[in-house]
């Protein structure tokens, strides 16, 4: 009996709490998971250039809505740089209207 | 005159014990380190000042403290007691995490599996102790070093212990830069802490959004009691990387994520009433948690001294503290601890694979024990 706590101490509570297979078997757990989530991202580039070669239409779509979007999103920019360079010209040269 | 008696017997100076007074000290000390030294300001500011609260004793019949029901406190502690506040951290945690540097190097992800070990090695411990199997795992979690998840098992498995594991979780998150330097110095060579790693690859979008459906599925499938956690994690990190839902990653990561640290912190810290909280098994719980976190870094230093046996691409084995799920306050540590060797070693970017690998690790931990230990 600890007597500070007032609680029972000894190595039949492990024993009797079945500590030691739930120890062992708990890390085994978190490292098969976290095991299979590595292969996981390892596999995973793999997978997705199999995938680009197998099916490269599907994908090419997806990469060139994506690059459609970045591409009007660019000119969206240039266009407001254009217009913040245009205005502040004007307000720089005193021009108006 | 016997109003003004009823009066003053009716203050909480009548009622106030030693217990109290010593709570509103710690409560004060909490405070001042947030403050002061800017520990953790975020959770000891709440924590701290929801432990003055907690300690001022209302008159019986009121219904005010955490423990009455009907009180307000008692409403806002229900987010706690139930296991709602931790999984919406982990929603917030999930739409901020950036996980391309665990992609770019997987290999890393076994430091964060490594760093569990403290919390079976002192589940042990606390059942030598006395403490119940299921107290004993409630303990053992704080050596993940991760608030939300040790409150989440305690909510399920410990109740009646979680003010004081919540309080231990958060006190040694608070104590990483303290904590864990002097264990890595002391099993890591000046050689080893010198090792520089190559830099890492670009990590395409695809693999940013496939990975947390997958991760998910594979963790969720193993130990089916992480779902809560891990799949708030990883639904958080889909509205981040999957760039459509911008605004409710956004929301997720800064205004809800702020509001539940406000309303658990501070219901945490108010549920620190000394009746409740001042017991020598609290002292116990403290020691454990310190010994868990302790075993938990030395586990993830340890292990990557072992797996560099077998690279050729040797790790910097300070990473392995990274390990334990403190986020991003392990990968700091590991960070200054490795430029004070070699200034221009920059370990923060590899430290991070390990560290929100650690936050996985811990949260399927917890789940195991969950559903072990829930019966």
């Amino acid at each position: 009996m600890n007597m500070v706590s007032g609680l029972d101490t000894g190595v039949h509570n492990i024993i009797n709490g079945s500590g030691i297979p739930i120890a062992l078997t708990g890390m085994g757990v978190v490292f098969v998971a976290l095991l299979l989530v590595s292969l996981f991202i390892a596999l995973l580039p793999r997978a997705l250039r199999f995938l680009e070669q197998r099916f490269p239409e599907a994908l090419a779509t997806t990469s060139e809505a994506t690059v459609t979007l970045a591409t009007t999103q660019g000119t969206d920019e240039v266009m407001i740089a254009a217009v913040v360079a245009a205005v502040a010209h004007s307000t720089s040269t005193g021009q108006r209207g | 005159m016997d109003i003004v008696q009823g009066f003053l017997s009716s203050t909480a100076f009548s009622m106030l014990s030693w217990g109290n007074l010593v709570m509103i000290l710690v409560g004060l000390c909490f405070i001042s380190l947030a403050i002061l030294k800017e520990f953790e300001p975020l959770l000891l500011l709440p924590i701290g000042f929801g432990c003055i609260v907690g300690n001022i004793p209302s008159v019986a019949g009121m219904q005010i403290g955490v423990y009455d029901p009907g009180s307000v406190l008692s409403f806002i502690y229900f987010g706690v007691s139930k296991g709602i506040f931790p999984p919406l951290i982990f929603l917030g945690i999930g739409a901020m995490t950036d996980f391309s540097t665990m992609l770019s190097n997987p290999k890393l992800v076994l430091l964060g599996a490594a760093a569990q070990v403290g919390i079976f090695l002192t589940l042990i411990g606390a059942l030598y102790l006395g403490f119940t199997p299921q107290e004993a795992a409630s303990i053992g979690i704080i050596g993940g070093a991760d608030g939300p998840t040790a409150i989440f098992l305690s909510a399920k498995l410990a109740p009646q212990l979680l003010g004081a594991i919540a309080i231990a979780a958060y006190s040694y998150m608070a104590l990483v830069p303290v904590i864990q330097p002097p264990i890595m110095r002391l099993l890591t060579s000046r050689a080893e802490r010198l090792i520089r790693m190559p830099a890492l690859r670009q990590v395409s979008k695809r693999e940013r959004i496939i990975f947390p459906i997958g991760a998910f599925l594979i963790t969720a499938l193993i130990a089916p009691g992480s779902i809560t956690l891990i799949g708030m994690l990883c639904f958080g990190n889909l509205l981040k990387e999957s760039m459509v839902t911008e605004r409710l990653a956004a929301t997720a990561r800064s205004a809800l994520i702020d509001i539940v640290t406000i309303l658990l912190g501070f219901s945490v810290g108010a549920s620190t009433q000394a009746q409740t909280f001042l017991r020598p098994q609290s002292l116990l719980i403290f020691g454990l948690g310190a010994l868990s976190f302790a075993v938990a870094t030395a586990g993830g230093v340890l292990f990557a001294k072992f797996m560099n046996l077998f690279l050729t691409d040797k790790i910097n084995p300070l990473i392995g503290a990274a390990g334990v799920s403190a986020v991003p306050d392990s990968a700091r540590v590991v960070q200054i601890v490795g430029r004070k060797e070699d200034p221009t070693n920059h370990l923060l970017m590899h430290a991070m694979g390990p560290n929100v690998a650690g936050v996985i690790g811990s949260a399927v931990a917890a789940g195991i024990l969950w559903s072990v230990l829930a019966n």
